[in-house]
């Protein structure tokens, strides 16, 4: 398995200079290069999810036994990329940047999202491409690559390094075959995504250096790693080692031990020390992912880059780039530092996400554009990926996970759509579109569908996940939040949904037919093959995963349980933590 | 046979640069009486394959370190760092003035006379163990460069940069003399590893009244005066005011003659100079004298940076931005040096280390970048803002490839030399160890993560600098029709090294470097200070401490 995920990764990496390389082939040609790599990879991912299902009893088994994240053994690619200092001889994860990559619950599913969503990318772009097709195409296929990359890594710096790289090919891709406006939304992406990302890996070297350090705790072995699985082994044990100690000392003051008030005050120093020290490292974590995402108040460069960017990169940018913020905070944020996480994130985050959901889905009424409107629906869509992720127990986490997934799929298919239109009429305006269901049939029956999935519609996908975020929240254990008042503010982030998507689709396919004038030589036509082959494969997956979520959510359980556990775990020393006597 | 050294030792340790010498003299000397057209470019090239060659073979352990407060040159891992360091710089650079047909000049002969003179005299600074010597080598590098700037000018502004530049050269040379013979005046020697022993063991006067207090107050003075001097070779803030001029006036090649090897120089005499400061972890604290000297560097590199990048966003001058982008780089190199007395050897990376790794990087970046504008740039197309760029991805988008490279780079984007530069400094400045009852150590450990965050908030704002350049190349219609063509050209080799070097640096660092052998680059002096004192002869004027 290990050899199938290291080819999912380099396929895409020797598609896309095989495509930048071979030049003055004309688009035809490149567009089917791409193709065909894209939908190699799509099958091998389907591979490895399929090989996934029988080893799912082993690897629950392992990570309830280790306390860890645990990829796959089958699946694990390793070897030192930047060896720092010398392994130590227990472990050779100590000391280097490693590349180590593989499989787990956590990123299993969003490999073949990724991959359908960039077959989705090559086949809108089918037709609207056609200049210096080999470099977009081989952009494309690099920041498939990178996607990837971010999504298999288990190494920190790696990771990070995916994540950074994602943002060359969108520059490049934004800013070459974007709107008018595409200089400035590619740049602005840029320097946004950029100083996010050095903030986040600002917080990750903050983490590493302070796992290192013995001070911490003297008993501890020095953790000097960059392994993720290894440093949520790390923070955990040490927040359990501190506590420990701390009611050690308070114990033996207890006694009347003379000695041990010095002792008990040092220990005080250390544990708040580390839960300060935890609380910077975790904001500043936090901020890149959030930027990615985009969550209120770091969103602004989000509508701009939606807008401006060619809609074949938008899918990528809403149906998968932004689940690299939701992922992040799955596999970093929260597992290694729940106790911030607790203490005052699920506050903090709970309350943006609240601010997205809403100030998301109120922008998204009042656009006057398909597109603008699409980008503001995500964004308030992927509000509640935050939200559910913040009521940290497992229905939360689930929920999270599964809107992730299900967003991907809706928001990759109503961009798709968008892109049919702007080929067809090279406008997206609502007041240029009325009409359109008398004339495009299937096209306008299938753009209904997807409304419906995303909207929430009981019995499709898009209801499973908003409505477990919403269960999350709502009977959240954290005191630090009114769990039901927010849920049900969320709730209405629905209802608001549903208002935008129906007005829209009122507005563009029912009611009195009236096109732009277009060039006559190009008849609108309904949907071809091409673009059926895509719609209705991803209509009934969305169908699938509204009926029968089960497999999945077995499938990322062991994952869910480790997380919401880790955070049980250390919150259940919380009140140790908390020294105010 | 103590203290003393064969002559024929030291002959063989320096032949490298013994040789390097001989041929430019010889150069100078015969290059009237042969024609114009003489193959001066192949001969250099050749001349410093053959130094290095000659570096490489040289046998270990010429030189008796117990020695060590008698000789003049060392031989240890640092100057063999920067041996090679230099003499590798001196081959990219001969490639890089192989073509010569942009330029009005025609004396082939003292160019690349005096590109071999300035490359060995970057040589010799690292391996300098006597002010004397270090002041020959620097020196060495700058008096060639005042003919250079001229030589290679836009004759309008080349008079005006180059008297520039030799004006406040000869102040800040002045300005290190006059620190060298103030600490000659104090310690009554010029060796270098014997001051620094005296700085890092405490000294004291003949009078053993006096404490070290007055003796660091004294110190401060020399000290203060060398870090002027050196920083503008350095292009340190507040002594970076002629770089952007100097190099507006100048050609791109001169640019990354000045922005690379008078910075490795300066970087190199600073560490050696400042080593008893910067010598990390082996010995109780750091230096008794001069112990805080840390926050003076902290100041500047955070200055340095800063202003750099402020200052880079208001240009529209490439060789103007570009100038800036390199004060700003000199910062991040400055807070390796300034978190380095901080460390200990034992963690993770170390300041000097990490420091030496983005000076490495930074050197493939820069000199990748200026070597790509000086092919871009023809007598009829001058490429001076970032439009005149414009079209170069579509006419030559293998070119355009590489100095997109190059600034991904010096953005420090991942999978680049530049991306782990940036990390290991900043690696190097979150962890600065602390301890618990201590709380000066708490607050050192909270002042460089402070510079830490300042050094990646300039990275984030300096990222639109180096965008601007980018879109110049790939996103502006072009207004040539022939922009950017260009046929193949000796300076392509070391282009195309750069980008192999940059990608290797940034993937898998040590198949190019050593970062365990980089590691001990900070403590050249720590293995003169670990020596038995008895075993050499100090000076008279100073009574040792124990």
């Amino acid at each position: 398995m290990s050899q199938l995920v290291l080819l999912l990764l380099l396929l895409p990496l020797v598609g896309g200079f095989v495509s930048l390389l071979v030049r003055n082939v004309g688009f035809e040609f490149s567009r089917k290069l791409a193709l065909g790599f894209v939908l190699l990879s799509l099958l091998i991912s389907l591979k490895i999810t399929w090989d996934y299902f029988p080893l799912i009893e082993n690897h629950a088994a392992a990570i309830e036994e280790k306390t860890t994240f645990v990829p796959i053994a089958s699946s694990v690619t390793v070897f030192d990329l930047v060896r720092i200092s010398p392994p130590s001889e227990a472990r050779s994860d100590t000391g280097a940047i490693r590349f180590y990559i593989g499989i787990d619950g956590l990123n299993l599913f969003l490999l073949p999202l990724t991959c359908i969503l960039f077959t989705g990318s090559i086949l809108g772009s089918w037709n609207s491409i056609k200049e210096r097709s080999h470099n977009y195409y081989g952009l494309l296929l690099l920041l498939q690559f990178a996607t990837l990359g971010a999504f298999l890594a288990f190494d920190i710096i790696l990771f990070y390094a995916f994540f950074e790289l994602t943002l060359i090919p969108l520059l490049f891709l934004i800013a070459m075959w974007g709107g008018p406006n595409r200089q400035y939304a590619s740049k602005k992406i840029f320097v946004y995504t950029l100083g996010g990302g050095l903030t986040t890996l600002l917080g990750i070297i903050g983490l590493v250096s302070a796992l290192n350090q013995n001070s911490i705790d003297d008993q501890l072995e020095s953790y000097f790693t960059f392994s993720i699985p290894e440093m949520v082994k790390a923070t955990h044990d040490t927040q359990i080692a501190l506590n420990k100690k701390l009611a050690e000392s308070k114990a033996e003051q207890n006694n009347n031990d003379a000695s041990s008030t010095s002792n008990l005050e040092l220990n005080q120093a250390k544990v708040k020390f580390w839960s300060v020290t935890q609380k910077w490292i975790f904001v500043l974590l936090t901020i890149g992912f959030l930027v990615k995402l985009p969550a209120f108040p770091l969103h602004t460069w989000q509508p701009t880059a939606y807008f401006e960017a060619p809609t074949g990169v938008t899918l990528v940018l809403a149906g998968i780039l932004a689940k690299l913020g939701v992922y992040g905070f799955l596999r970093l944020c929260i597992p290694l530092l729940p106790v911030p996480a607790w203490e005052f994130g699920a506050y903090l985050f709970s309350t943006l996400a609240l601010i997205s959901i809403l100030y998301g889905a109120a922008c998204a009424i009042v656009q006057d554009d398909f597109k603008r409107m699409l980008a503001y629906s995500s964004f308030s869509h992927l509000g509640f990926c935050l939200l559910g992720i913040f009521a940290l127990n497992e229905t939360g986490l689930t929920g999270s996970y599964l809107q992730m997934i299900n967003h991907g799929l809706n928001v990759g298919a109503l961009l798709f759509v968008c892109e049919l239109l702007l080929n067809r009429y090279g406008t997206t305006k609502f007041k240029d579109l009325q009409g359109l269901a008398s004339k495009l049939k299937i096209l306008s029956g299938i753009t209904v569908f997807f409304v419906m999935c995303s909207v929430g519609l009981p019995g499709l996908n898009g209801f499973v996940g908003e409505v477990m975020c919403l269960f999350g929240m709502f009977d959240t254990k954290n005191p630090a939040i009114s769990g039901k008042i927010i849920a049900s503010i969320c709730s209405f982030g629905m209802l608001l949904g549903a208002w935008y998507m129906l007005s829209m689709v009122m507005k563009i396919f029912f009611g009195k037919l009236s096109e732009p004038v277009f060039k006559k030589d190009n008849p609108v036509s309904d949907l071809t093959f091409i673009e059926k082959s895509f719609l209705f494969p991803l209509a009934s997956l969305c169908l699938l995963l509204g009926v029968y979520p089960q497999p999945m959510i077995d499938l990322i359980r062991p994952e869910i349980h480790l997380i919401s556990k880790l955070n049980n775990q250390a919150n259940n020393q919380v009140p140790i933590v908390n020294l105010g006597k | 046979m103590t203290g003393q050294f064969l002559f024929i030792d030291y002959v063989q340790y320096l032949l490298p640069e013994i040789f390097l010498f001989s041929l430019a003299s010889i150069m100078v000397f015969l290059g009237p009486f042969l024609k114009k057209n003489y193959p001066w470019s192949l001969i250099t090239t050749v001349g410093f394959f053959l130094a290095y060659l000659l570096l490489i073979l040289k046998k270990p352990d010429l030189l008796d370190h117990t020695q060590l407060f008698s000789i003049n040159v060392l031989d240890d891992m640092y100057s063999n760092f920067v041996r090679h360091f230099a003499l590798g710089m001196g081959i990219f650079f001969a490639l890089l003035f192989w073509n010569n047909s942009n330029s009005d000049n025609q004396n082939n002969h003292e160019t690349f006379a005096f590109l071999i003179f300035l490359v060995a005299g970057c040589s010799i600074v690292g391996l300098a163990n006597d002010l004397v010597i270090l002041f020959l080598g620097l020196e060495l590098i700058s008096i060639p460069s005042y003919v250079l700037l001229y030589l290679y000018g836009n004759k309008k502004l080349a008079a005006e940069s180059a008297l520039k530049y030799f004006f406040l050269s000869i102040f800040s040379s002045g300005l290190l003399l006059f620190g060298f013979s103030y600490l000659y005046g104090i310690s009554g020697t010029t060796n270098i590893s014997a001051i620094s022993d005296a700085l890092i063991n405490g000294f004291r006067f003949k009078s053993a009244s006096e404490s070290d207090n007055q003796s660091a107050l004294l110190f401060l003075i020399p000290m203060l005066a060398i870090l002027g001097g050196l920083g503008f070779k350095i292009s340190m803030v507040p002594f970076h005011f002629y770089a952007p001029d100097v190099y507006q006036g100048t050609s791109y090649r001169m640019c990354a003659l000045l922005a690379t090897v008078s910075k490795v120089a300066g970087f190199a005499s600073i560490i050696r100079i400042f080593g008893f400061a910067l010598a990390q972890g082996s010995f109780s604290g750091s230096s008794k004298t001069l112990d805080n000297i840390y926050v003076l560097f902290w100041i500047l590199a955070a200055v340095t940076m800063t202003i750099g990048t402020i200052l880079g966003l208001l240009q529209r001058n490439l060789r103007r931005i570009l100038a800036y982008s390199s004060i700003a780089h000199s910062g991040y190199i400055l807070a390796g040096i300034a978190v380095a007395p901080k460390l200990g050897i034992s963690t993770g990376i170390d300041g000097i280390g990490a420091s030496f790794f983005y000076l490495f990087a930074y050197f493939f970046g820069t000199f990748g970048v200026f070597a790509v504008l000086d092919v871009l740039e023809t007598k009829d197309r001058p490429v001076e803002d970032w439009d005149d760029l414009a079209g170069v991805a579509s006419h030559n988008p293998i070119l355009a490839a590489c100095l997109a490279v190059f600034l991904f780079s010096l953005i420090g984007i991942p999978l680049t030399g530049g991306f782990l530069g940036k990390f290991f400094i900043v690696f190097g400045c979150a962890s600065v160890p602390y301890a618990w009852d201590d709380a000066l150590s708490k607050d050192s450990h909270n002042l460089f993560l402070i510079l830490g965050i300042i050094a990646f908030l300039n990275a984030a704002v300096g990222s639109w600098l180096y965008l601007r350049i980018l879109s110049g190349i790939y996103f502006k219609p072009a207004m040539w029709p022939d922009a950017g063509k260009s046929s193949f050209q000796p300076s392509f080799i070391p282009i195309f090294g750069c980008v192999i070097v940059t990608v290797i640096l940034g993937v898998k660092p040590n198949l190019v470097i050593n970062l365990d052998l980089l590691k001990g680059l900070g403590n050249p002096v720590i293995k003169a200070s670990k020596l038995k004192i008895e075993d050499s002869q100090p000076s008279d004027v100073l009574v040792w401490k124990k």
